[in-house]
């Protein structure tokens, strides 16, 4: 056991952690190679780790009840004042008489969202204006906010391995697609919320779906993925979109 | 791959319309109307992680449960005490774990426990064939362990955490946690082991009865 001894359990969790330095690591790996039952016992530790994360991922993948999300939205909001919200109302009021108006100003029909959203995507770029990814980066979130009348913006999801292909834009509604590490398409699906809170992951159409909806947008993630990556997509979608 | 094609069929064109519906004035346009909470989304996006934690570290989803819906009232309620929104995953974490100590010692007044076969059924019921049996006696096991054993393992394997992280978040001095880590790990396995023993011992009695 001198092996162990000149280097410590603290070194072989915090080796085991990925936490210690190169040369403690090249020490550790030596002794490991000279020693088969410390090597074992790493094992077994390593082995403890790897199904704690796996027991307990499940738990963070069942939907929140929905007056959490409500719950945190409405205490959150600041109250507006009666003159922002006079203002408000003044300039609704002087855009009322356009067509226009309306597009902006309305929440969108309830509907199924996500069918809304599958159909999107199985029609691709048909019956919308499509934007290919290039440098201007700054044109999409304009064109996200006036398509969706939401203070959003494209999420990056470089982080995971998902690059930004397009944006494509319907009447009150987009659609920004990525391609994953192994060319998977990852479509979000991104439109104004009737006002009410939801949020479900699920599968349809082979698909793993994640909705997440607040009172004012409504987002449906799809791709063809693991719940565990829909649930790290879909929070870094979400808090990209609205940040 | 349908967008490998459309990305070059489609050079970026003004495919916009500009004109009436175009706002150049942040102030003018819809979206400050509808501007969400930055504070209540970055909530929300931490909730399936805390209530993974919680769950993991009370042993009972009702419980937990009840712990995420007292955290977010809180976290609502003090929320001018977070300078930066980057750390309000730790610090919903420290508002939870005050909360469940708070709860332990009610119920020790009370006397009532926690049952942790339900959690343990449901994470069995949830792990891949092979891991089932392991995953049941590894849930057993974790609830055997102190709370200071519990919640750096948890900090470590499941939120995976940095020591530097978990230094900051439980305000102890890195040596501590790497110490501390060392000895939950040992007495993790040690749980591991008489749990396996137990149900191996249990299958050899109901053997020798047939």
């Amino acid at each position: 056991m001198n092996n162990l001894n000149a280097i410590g359990d603290e070194d072989l969790h915090a080796y085991i952690d990925g936490a210690l330095g190169e040369e403690r690591v090249a020490a550790v790996r030596d002794a490991l190679a000279k020693d088969p039952a410390l090597a074992a016992r790493v094992a077994l530790f390593q082995a403890d780790k790897a199904l704690l994360k796996a027991a307990y991922a499940p738990l963070a993948e069942h939907p929140l009840p929905s007056e959490w999300i409500a719950r945190a939205h409405k205490k959150a909001r600041p109250q507006r004042d009666w003159r922002r919200a006079a203002a408000i109302a003044a300039a609704i009021l002087v855009v009322a008489g356009t067509p226009l108006a309306w597009r902006y100003y309305a929440p969108a029909k309830s509907g199924d969202v996500v069918e809304e959203a599958l159909n999107a995507r199985q029609d691709g770029a048909q019956g919308a204006h499509y934007l290919a990814a290039n440098d201007q980066a700054r044109r999409y979130d304009t064109a996200l906010r006036q398509v969706v009348a939401s203070n959003v913006r494209i999420p990056d999801l470089s982080r995971m391995g998902y690059k930004f292909r397009g944006l494509n834009l319907y009447d009150k509604a987009a659609e920004i697609v990525y391609q994953g590490p192994r060319d998977q398409l990852f479509t979000l699906y991104v439109r104004r919320s009737d006002g009410s809170t939801r949020f479900d992951q699920f599968e349809r159409r082979g698909l793993r779906i994640c909705i997440w909806q607040d009172d004012q947008i409504s987002t449906v993630m799809a791709g063809n993925i693991s719940a565990a990556v829909m649930q790290r997509l879909a929070t870094l979608s979400y808090t990209g979109l609205t940040s | 791959m349908r967008y490998a094609e459309t990305v070059q069929c489609h050079e970026a064109g003004p495919l916009l319309q500009t004109g009436p519906t175009a706002y150049h004035d942040d102030a003018a346009r819809p979206s400050a109307i509808a501007m969400s909470d930055p504070f209540a989304d970055a909530l929300v996006a931490q909730l399936p992680g805390l209530r993974r934690y919680a769950t993991a570290l009370v042993g009972n989803r009702a419980l937990a449960d009840d712990l995420v819906q007292d955290c977010i009232e809180r976290a609502l309620g003090q929320q001018t005490q977070l300078r930066d929104v980057a750390r309000l995953a730790p610090w919903l974490r420290r508002i939870l774990y005050h909360l469940y100590i708070d709860e332990i010692r009610r119920r020790k007044r009370r006397g009532s426990e926690c049952d942790i076969s339900e959690l343990a059924d449901q994470l069995e019921l949830s792990a891949p064939a092979p891991d089932n049996s392991a995953t049941r006696e590894l849930i057993r096991a974790v609830d055997r362990l102190n709370m200071e054993h519990r919640q750096i393992l948890l900090l470590v394997s499941v939120e995976e955490l940095s020591y530097r992280e978990i230094a900051d978040e439980l305000e102890i001095p890195l040596g501590t946690v790497m110490s501390r880590l060392a000895r939950a790990r040992e007495r993790l396995r040690e749980l591991m082991q008489s749990e396996t023993a137990q149900v191996i011992s249990l299958a050899d009695r109901k053997a020798s009865r047939e």
